[in-house]
């Protein structure tokens, strides 16, 4: 009977894992071609049958750092990321912790009406105001207009984890003497790190990849890395090998940041932060 | 006083051959910095790395900035549109966007430049540029912008099977129906069924531009003399059933989401044996890095139409000045530097199709590694025959091309072609009526 249970809990167990190595399969499918493809040349990539056996070039790397300033691109999209994450916690977190505190879901709203409205929306009244203040080309044009991508992002991540930390533990504190930011900086910000972790993350992501604000406000100074990307799409040709190999190296930092902070994603994702 | 009159004579002619080299100078705006932007283009490859000596010669800095051409478009919609002073100098195609910057007084006539001898250098020689070309920028008796390239659409076939199978290059239209339809009994024969016949545009809008050749081969035209659209006439229904039925019987299965991406990945991949689609293609298939069958490709001309005549177009880009800059003359001598003789020549010889005339007869190309006879005789015999209309005539060219390449989508799927282009001709003459001409 015993063995029969077993029998039947490692079929399961078995099943299990089918299905988790098959999720994960079909996930990762699309990176390990992309750097198959950073890998191959050109003939292979445009082969109707794909090609799987192949010697390895590095051409394509070589190309993308020799062609392009690409170093000087990555680290325009750092400083932009950075500045427009930072900001946006600096700002974002008191809004949420306010909306959150004094129910302000109309003000909650509104902001998530700038995230809803399409960007294009924006685009030329900010270039004609920018231009006019001869501040295109600028860090400091692009950060402010990134902060539309950032800032509703972190509010509203946020708002549900003020939501989660219970009201008693800022009232003992003020019985204690804490003032009102006292309790935020010291009670309410450190018991939500997972979650303002998970917010700057996906806010430096969301920054990291924006295009269309880029394209449009960005010069030769300031370029940012998902603009070079399109490099290898050319008038009459696409270089399929260099346009990965420029993907695998643009995924590289996000990827080693989210490997190291996931403990925190995970963790503020599953919102089981503070028990109430 | 014969001492007296030498003199004279001796000193006006000083004071001349002093004012005509005063004429026109380098480094006249010295210290100037202007903003360029490039569609990311093999051109652009070409000029970009040789910026520097232009900066170097005329102590004019130059910013570059370059995207690929959806981005281009955006990039440069925006900051004309806004009325920017930021761009001096961009790439434009007379026929897909010369209407809208002119409705939009966006782009500065050249003429008052070309003109002017203190600003012009004297060894530019505008006349230099094929006729056919110059006259695409020519527009309300004003010249728009000087070109830089130039391509045309022609067949690309493969040497090896045409011999094989003892097939003749196709002169006429009608033969290039026969031959595709013996090539498809010869490959299926020798059991080679993963090869198409041919090869050609299919997708909407892209297909247009190789339509487009079609249609003026059966004597059709884009618009009537009255005004109206001229799409749904008898010409244009018998040259668009024929390049569908061409493209349903002898071409690929999935032809309709085809553009040159995968006409040019078939037939670099050995899996077609005619490619129809622009010259500028010999970079892919004739290359060795992303072709299979690059010594197997010969070119030959559009075939003849239904009178007996060849009716190909010319597609080409220039430079344009923005009619806001404030470093127009510094812009104007960006222009003429990059669009010089050597400069046409060294683009040539790296195999781009430039549209200086003597670029092609020069002794340098003619020896330079890659060089193609067949390829340079058919480009020219087109280039010297072709008109510049390869697109609508429309202010918004973008939904014309599309009103168009429904109707070819239409077609290809065996729809019936009469009622695809009378929708086509709706469609293009509200177009007219909207955005205007």
């Amino acid at each position: 009977m015993t063995a029969q249970r077993r029998l039947r809990k490692s079929i399961r167990t078995f099943w299990l894992y089918f299905a988790l190595i098959a999720i994960v399969a079909a996930l990762l499918f699309p990176f390990l071609w992309m750097i198959l493809t950073s890998l191959r040349n050109q003939v292979q990539n445009t082969s109707a049958v794909p090609v799987w056996i192949f010697s390895p070039t590095l051409t394509n790397y070589r190309s993308v750092f020799e062609q392009h300033h690409f170093l000087a691109y990555t680290w325009h999209s750092f400083v932009v990321a950075v500045l427009a994450t930072g900001i946006g916690l600096v700002i974002g977190l008191p809004a949420a912790y306010t909306i959150s505190r004094y129910r302000q879901r109309g003000l909650a709203f509104a902001i998530l009406f700038a995230r809803i409205t399409p960007y294009i929306t924006f685009l030329v009244p900010w270039f004609a105001a920018f231009r006019f203040l001869h501040m295109v080309d600028t860090y400091t044009a692009l950060v402010s207009t990134f902060l539309i991508v950032s800032l509703p992002l972190i509010i509203w991540l946020m708002i549900t984890f003020f939501d989660d930390v219970p009201i008693d533990l800022e009232e003992a504190a003020k019985v204690d003497g804490a003032g009102e930011a006292e309790a935020f900086f010291r009670i309410v910000i450190p018991l939500s790190t997972p979650g303002i972790v998970a917010a700057a993350i996906l806010a430096f992501v969301f920054s990291w990849n924006q295009f269309l604000f880029a394209l449009i406000l960005s010069g030769s100074n300031t370029q940012t890395v998902p603009v070079a990307v399109f490099n290898f799409i050319t008038y009459g040709e696409i270089n399929y090998g260099g346009l990965a190999a420029a993907a695998v190296l643009i995924t590289l930092p996000v990827l080693v940041l989210a490997l190291f902070i996931q403990r925190w994603i995970v963790q503020g994702l599953t919102m089981g932060a503070v028990k109430g | 006083m014969l001492k007296k009159i030498t003199l004279v004579v001796a000193f006006s002619a000083f004071v001349l051959a002093i004012v005509s080299a005063a004429g026109f100078d380098w480094k006249a705006y010295s210290g100037t910095t202007i903003h360029v932007v490039f569609d990311s283009h093999p051109w652009q490859k070409f000029i970009q790395p040789l910026v520097p000596q232009f900066e170097r010669e005329t102590g004019i800095k130059v910013q570059v900035q370059a995207y690929p051409e959806d981005q281009f478009r955006q990039k440069l919609l925006v900051d004309l549109s806004a009325g920017s002073t930021g761009v001096d100098v961009f790439m434009f195609m007379p026929a897909q966007d010369l209407s809208l910057d002119m409705k939009n007084d966006w782009i500065q006539p050249v003429d008052t430049y070309l003109d002017n001898p203190s600003l012009t250098s004297p060894s530019f020689d505008y006349k230099d540029f094929f006729d056919g070309v110059r006259s695409s920028y020519e527009m309300d008796g004003k010249t728009w912008g000087v070109p830089l390239h130039v391509e045309t659409f022609f067949l690309f076939y493969r040497k090896d099977l045409f011999a094989k199978y003892g097939l003749k290059v196709p002169e006429t239209m009608q033969e290039l129906q026969s031959v595709c339809k013996a090539l498809k009994d010869d490959l299926a024969k020798s059991g080679q069924t993963g090869i198409y016949p041919i090869v050609m545009r299919g997708k909407t809008p892209d297909a247009t531009s190789s339509m487009v050749n079609f249609l003026f081969s059966w004597g059709g035209t884009w618009f009537n003399p009255d005004g109206s659209c001229a799409l749904d006439s008898e010409a244009s229904q018998k040259a668009l059933s024929f390049y569908a039925d061409l493209l349903r019987n002898y071409g690929p299965p999935d032809a309709t989401s085809d553009s040159w991406q995968a006409d040019t990945q078939l037939f670099a991949q050995g899996q077609a044996a005619i490619m129809y689609d622009s010259n500028v293609f010999k970079a892919i298939v004739g290359n060795p890095q992303s072709s299979k069958v690059v010594g197997e490709v010969g070119y030959a001309a559009l075939p003849a139409g239904p009178d007996g005549k060849r009716h190909p177009t010319v597609l080409t880009w220039g430079l344009g000045i923005n009619s806001a800059s404030q470093h127009k003359e510094a812009a104007w001598y960006f222009v003429q530097w990059a669009l010089d003789k050597a400069n046409q020549l060294g683009y040539l010889k790296a195999g781009g199709p430039a549209a200086r005339a003597t670029a092609w007869k020069d002794p340098q190309f003619l020896k330079s590694p890659g060089y193609s006879k067949t390829w340079v005789d058919v480009s020219n015999l087109q280039y010297s025959i072709a008109q510049g209309d390869w697109n609508p005539p429309v202010v918004n060219v973008q939904e014309g091309r599309n009103a168009y390449g429904l109707a070819i989508v239409a077609a290809i799927e065996g729809k019936d072609v009469g009622d695809a282009l009378k929708s086509a001709s709706k469609r293009m003459d509200e177009v007219v009526q909207s955005f205007g001409r």
